[in-house]
């Protein structure tokens, strides 16, 4: 019951967006706001229960070949309780920064089925469940990536579409032989044991499929360019699904494809997760160089993502625990960093006009808070502490040192210092440079704050960069939840 | 022993720093001086138990995979003390010195900031607490690097940011390296596992991360490069701490890898060894020499800095009782020494706008009180006794003739030590007697700014000049009664050998 609500109370608010959402913009904002909060108290209570020992399973459709199957797992919970907070954040930041835009209803609408996508993601106990709710998320992007209707976004709406539906049908493609040769797909802790049996050639075409399908919404190089160019979206949308949950949901999906499908001993013996881990090695070294040269925030953003979104690839796909639990922390750290980003270059490009990093200098001034935050979670992407990037930095080069692959934690320390490289010039200049004249077009420059984004903006960006910080210095949420995740996925408790 | 202690004098600093900013400029400033005393006691409050043998200790539970722990012994208690006194101080005079500058609330800030993180890295008992204070260091530490906002400040405060992160980074590696090694991130029982560490092949690829890590911020030779920079750019009394205060939590976390972490027994007749007291040596002569060179006062103390931090680094790397013993001795008397000579330069130029070597000509007659500070500091520097540079280099004297007992390498690396001591105190007499001579015995030429020039005495008034007087005769007092340094340090050094 609870988990039908959570997946259908999206798409009753949809219904009602499209059909109010011209005539009243308070009932609107309720109809958003609504499945957002109620999902993510759902979540959570679902959360207290799976890790208490709760089961919780709903089947919509069950045909001997075509199951619609959902199941609160551990790492169901752990993925959607994340997600649904940071959307009650999202939705709260779009009414600020929505304002004054044009097609709110189509945006609206689009944003809160996209819950729906990303809970039936999670919470799918099956690989076909799975797959309709992923094509579901990339269909109900492309509106959102096109918002702005100039042809820039088409364009990019166009790179996005291609390169994301390939990954999907790389998926259905790798579902439909799984179901040939072992007549299952749905998700078995620690692997289906059928897989064991089959030769070496099936398997590999099964983790070529897998890689590629999922490779594309993880950002893993060469299928990341979609990334960058899909920032011409409205910066809400740049954060909640483009640095959480579409790009999580290629990470989540691996995770099911090295836990549940293959099972993570027989993932080892192959030696997939040494190429995973170069595949993503490879990622984070590019991804940071080519951070490097953006001059745009946005599209530094997003180069900063793919880097790390590598992070949690070689991190869950470790053969040691420690480094797989810094693998699935990153998946919320990250997530809460890089929001923090988002709302702060959003409200930057709103309120200042300015989307270009060295025309950064003395904007510090103007939106004390908004860079205050933008430090901080700028400092825990880098992997420094008190923020919470370096915690689970921490683990995965631990458990990599002990597995004896020291390349590994190596390449996370380059990155960091390469990063240092294009977040500390624009910070910098922002806290400590004098204005170049013209580099801003505030509405107005009265009052200390007056140049500040409205609350609505603010108040998301100061909660997450708060959280951001106490995950840093305190275990709490994120530690008391990945413990079961990991024994439920691998069986040792931990 | 538990004790609420070590969290607190963190803590207090942590918590003070946002009530600094939110303050008028005035009373920030004032704010900050009394927060830093009551840090203070806190820390002197840890020193009857400390001095007696127990250790002291803070386990806080964060409900991370690695606990917090806040650990103060001997060691972590002298470079704790003498941190503090001089940054309260130091927290007086820039009551009346920052008043003339901008962005007071910020200074404010990030001096406190900075405060905790220096106490933290002395203070705690696992490598991953220590990190999240070193860093924390060295953030905050930059904003008082930049605070005058010049294009010379920027250029070296990114030279600094860069070279500490980096570092950092690369001592995080090192660490955490030593962590999935051994299983362990604490540092006790780091100290009992110390064989498991030094068995394993990469070891020196360990420590070489460690002493890069901490060396960055110690200054040693090569990676100092950001010091003569960074340290001369930020108001005096930032110097002052800059210089005398927080180059020690290198030299600290120095002496923790090698002491704790690896052991000296296992690097002792090692290649690493002759690595490390190389560095020693090569900082001394290379900082003495460019200070030499110097006109600028500020730039000359910085690199007098780099020259006496070899010193701590030559005391540990001798392997002896008596050379940890003057090490860490060391690590106590430069900062009140370096802290005095920063205070007198910010004085100058504060009273009278003199930055340059040659202004000091005469300078006696004019602020009489100061440079009877500057005079004392400059002596203790060059180790002539009463003052307290003597004591630690006596020390290190003596440390030298323990290691030439022990072998031909021994024989060679004591004598060299002796012969090193010996000619690196002429190099001292050789830029600071001459700044003494002038400053008293030569007549002034005009080179002191002409519309403050006059018959009357400049020096500052009390905020700036108590501090100063009792750093300045704290050289004297820790020279004629060295019994609190070298009382802690002893036991440091019981405990390593």
């Amino acid at each position: 019951m609870e988990l039908l609500i959570i997946i259908l109370l999206p798409i009753v608010g949809t219904i009602l967006i499209c059909t109010i959402g011209k005539k009243s913009k308070l009932l609107r904002n309720a109809c958003v706001l609504v499945p957002a909060v109620v999902d993510f108290f759902l979540v959570a209570y679902l959360a207290w229960q799976v890790t208490h020992g709760g089961h919780y399973s709903l089947n919509l459709v069950d045909l001997s070949f075509f199951a619609i199957k959902f199941e609160a797992t551990a790492l169901s919970v752990y993925m959607a309780l994340s997600m649904t907070f940071l959307w009650i954040l999202t939705d709260v930041y779009s009414l600020g920064y929505m304002e004054h835009e044009h097609a709110q209803t189509r945006y609206y609408a689009c944003l809160t089925l996209n819950i729906t996508a990303a809970m039936g993601i999670v919470f799918a106990s099956n690989l076909i469940t799975f797959f309709i709710f992923f094509e579901l998320l990339t269909v109900a992007v492309y509106p959102l990536v096109i918002h702005e209707e100039t042809e820039e976004a088409y364009r990019a709406g166009i790179m996005y579409g291609v390169y994301l539906l390939t990954g999907g049908a790389a998926v259905l493609l790798a579902t439909v032989i799984l179901y040939n040769v072992t007549g299952t797909m749905y998700f078995v802790p620690g692997g289906i044991p059928e897989l064991a049996s089959q030769s070496k050639t099936t398997l590999t075409v099964l983790f070529i499929l897998f890689t590629l399908g999922f490779g594309f919404k993880a950002g893993l190089v060469p299928f990341h360019s979609w990334l960058p160019n899909a920032m011409v979206a409205p910066t809400p949308i740049s954060a909640v699904l483009h640095a959480v949950a579409v790009v999580n949901v290629g990470v989540f999906g691996f995770i099911r494809v090295i836990y549940n499908v293959f099972g993570a001993e027989l993932y080892q013996k192959m030696g997939f997760h040494h190429i995973v881990a170069i595949l993503a090695s490879v990622t984070i070294i590019y991804a940071a160089v080519m951070g490097l040269r953006q001059k745009e925030i946005k599209r530094m953003l997003a180069f900063s993502t793919i880097n790390q979104l590598s992070f949690m690839l070689i991190g869950i796909s470790s053969i040691s625990m420690v480094s797989r639990m810094g693998g699935f922390l990153h998946i919320y750290f990250h997530a809460i960093m890089k929001i923090t980003l988002f709302y702060c270059a959003g409200a930057i490009i709103t309120q200042s006009g300015n989307k270009y990093l060295d025309k950064m200098g003395g904007l510090a001034k103007h939106m004390p808070i908004t860079m205050t935050c933008f430090t901080i979670t700028a400092i825990g992407i880098i992997g420094l502490p008190p923020v919470c990037g370096w915690v689970s930095k921490w683990y995965m080069m631990e458990g990599y040192f002990a597995q004896g692959e020291p390349i590994f934690p190596l390449v996370l320390i380059l990155s960091g210092i390469i990063e240092l490289g294009f977040f500390a010039p624009p910070i910098m200049a922002a806290f400590f440079k004098e204005e170049v004249p013209g580099s801003f077009n505030f509405k107005q420059d009265t009052s200390k704050l007056g140049n500040e984004a409205p609350w609505t903006m603010l108040l998301p960006i100061v909660v997450v960069a708060i959280l951001a910080v106490v995950f840093g210095v305190w275990g709490s949420v994120p530690h008391y939840l990945v413990k079961p995740v990991l024994a439920g996925l691998t069986g040792q408790v931990f | 022993m538990d004790s609420l202690l070590p969290f607190l004098e963190v803590l207090i600093p942590v918590l003070a720093a946002p009530v600094a900013g939110i303050l008028s400029d005035k009373s920030s400033n004032r704010f900050t001086a009394l927060s830093t005393v009551v840090t203070f006691i806190v820390v002197v409050g840890m020193y009857p138990s400390v001095s007696q043998g127990f250790v002291l200790q803070y386990v806080l539970d964060t409900g991370l995979q690695i606990k917090l722990v806040f650990m103060a012994d001997s060691l972590s208690l002298i470079a704790g003390i003498v941190s503090i006194g001089v940054w309260m101080l130091v927290s007086f005079y820039s009551v009346e010195y920052m008043s003339h500058e901008n962005h007071q609330g910020r200074y404010n800030v990030f001096s406190l900031l900075s405060l905790a993180g220096m106490l933290g890295v002395v203070v705690t008992r696992n490598l991953f607490t220590l990190y999240i204070f070193f860093e924390m260091l060295s953030m905050a530490s930059y904003v008082m690097v930049v605070h005058e906002q010049t294009d010379e400040a920027f250029n070296a405060g990114v030279k600094y940011i860069f070279m500490g992160i980096v570092g950092g980074l690369i001592l995080l590696t090192s660490m955490v390296y030593t962590t999935s090694i051994t299983g362990t991130s604490d540092l006790l029982e780091l100290a009992a596992k110390r064989g498991v560490l030094a068995s394993h092949p990469h070891v020196y690829l360990i420590l070489l991360g460690y002493v890069i890590g901490f060396g960055v911020k110690a200054g040693i030779f090569p990676v100092h490069i950001w010091l003569p920079d960074a340290h001369p750019v930020a108001p005096a009394p930032a110097s002052a701490l800059l210089s005398g205060v927080m180059i020690k939590a290198g030299a600290y976390g120095i002496i923790r890898v090698i002491y704790t972490i690896v052991g000296f027994e296992n690097i002792q007749h090692h290649w690493p060894a002759f690595i490390i007291i190389s560095i020693a040596f090569i900082n001394i002569f290379l900082g003495s020499a460019m200070a030499i060179k110097q006109t600028e006062i500020k730039r000359m103390l910085a690199y007098s800095s780099i020259s006496q931090i070899g010193y701590v680094i030559l005391g540990i790397a001798l392997f002896t009782p008596n050379g940890v013993l003057g090490g860490v001795v060391h690590i106590f008397n430069h900062a009140i020494i370096k802290g005095t000579l920063f205070l007198c330069a910010g004085a100058f130029i504060h009273q009278l706008g003199l930055r340059q070597l040659t202004d000091l000509k005469g300078i006696g007659r004019r602020m009489p009180l100061t440079t009877i500070c500057f005079s004392m500091g400059a002596l203790s520097m060059v180790g002539l006794p009463p003052f307290n540079g003597f004591i630690s280099k006596w020390y290190l004297a003596l440390g030298s003739l323990e290691v030439s007992k022990t072998g031909s390498y021994g024989m060679g690396v004591g004598i060299l030590g002796l012969v090193v001591l010996l000619t690196s105190s002429f190099m001292n007499l050789m830029y600071y007697g001459p700044i003494v001579y002038r400053a008293w015995f030569v007549e002034a030429d005009g080179g002191i700014n002409k519309e403050l020039a006059g018959e009357s005495t400049a020096d500052p008034n009390l905020w700036m000049m108590a501090p100063l007087l009792i750093l300045g005769f704290g050289t004297l007092f820790f020279g004629i009664f060295p019994q609190f340094p070298v009382h802690l340090a002893r036991q440091f050094s019981q405990m390593c050998f």
